[in-house]
């Protein structure tokens, strides 16, 4: 399987879906209206992630638990630390996260822990339509090849 | 497992949950309760007849609500879900389910038998993680931080 791909290869010229701490939920689901994405990325003055606000955290923690959109904080019901990756980090590792974590956005940040993008399970799902879209060629030995007989051997 | 072969899989064999389904006339604040309690993100919504009628999402609650009051609470589901949404059936192969949900931006497909009814959906997730399962090479078996991984062939 060739999953060579670095996540700077996936987020490139991607804006960020970025809100300030001291947003409220309703601001937050602007911003993710806005940018067509299901999580928002809460950053500090400095750009540093301080955490992640998706979709399934708005059906559990505000709409379940009957939150105000337009008074309550995001900081308030933002998921927060969340496991980020850089952009030379190969996308195995995103799909690990999702697959294994039953996470559905991996935040992206710099080596200064600022926000770049984030990798969504769309992404993912595209690079392994492609993967598999390529066993349709029948050049392409190498997918169907469980080793590579080089020759040689007795 | 080849790569070819995984492609192949029919849905009925990937390992998923099964599907939470509703009535059409169900109001939303119970859907959203019984997807928070079943820690889930989407519910098949079901005819009287038992038959396909939609599904609503997280996002579908997310997008297409006004959540600025409460009055969304007592609307009814079926007046907010995706009517007729695109299915898979026990016997698509694998690749075919991840190429509708990559065309459609779909996390969820629901499966129906012959007669239209509801009999599971497939989530992404569950995709996602057999596609890991059978090659642990790449995608589990990694180290904690990518950081720690060798950036060369001879390690150090």
């Amino acid at each position: 399987m060739r999953i060579q791909k670095t996540i700077s290869e996936f987020i490139a010229e991607r804006e960020v879906p970025a809100v300030a701490e001291g947003a409220t939920v309703a601001d937050a689901v602007e911003v993710m209206k806005q940018h067509e994405s299901d999580c928002a990325l809460i950053v500090d003055d400095g750009r540093r992630l301080r955490g992640i606000f998706t979709e399934r955290d708005f059906l559990n923690r505000v709409a379940a638990a009957e939150k105000s959109v337009a008074e309550t904080p995001v900081a308030e019901v933002m998921t927060t630390e969340p496991e980020a990756l850089g952009p030379e980090d190969g996308v195995n590792y995103a799909i690990n996260r999702m697959a294994v974590g039953g996470y559905r956005n991996v935040p992206i940040v710099d080596p200064e822990g600022r926000a770049m993008a984030h990798l969504g399970v769309r992404d993912v799902m595209l690079h392994l339509d492609e993967v598999f879209g390529d066993l349709d060629d029948p050049e392409d030995d190498a997918a169907a090849a469980e080793w590579t007989d080089i020759g040689g051997g007795g | 497992m080849k790569l070819n072969d995984l492609a192949l899989v029919p849905v009925r064999d990937v390992p998923r949950r099964e599907a939470v389904c509703v009535r059409e006339d169900e109001t939303l604040i119970d859907v959203v309760r019984l997807l928070e309690e079943r820690g889930r993100g989407a519910v098949v919504v079901q005819r009287a007849d038992g038959t396909l009628a939609g599904i609503f999402t997280e996002r579908d609650l997310m997008l297409r609500l006004v959540h600025e009051d409460q009055d969304w609470h007592r609307k009814r589901v079926g007046d907010f879900m995706t009517e007729t949404p695109t299915c898979v059936s026990r016997q698509d192969p694998l690749a075919h389910a991840l190429r509708l949900m990559r065309e459609g931006g779909f996390r969820h497909l629901p499966q129906v038998d012959e007669d239209g009814r509801p009999v599971g959906i497939l989530s992404v997730r569950d995709l996602l993680a057999y596609i890991a399962e059978h090659f642990p090479e790449e995608f589990v078996n990694l180290p904690p931080d990518p950081s720690r991984e060798a950036k060369n062939p001879w390690g150090g």
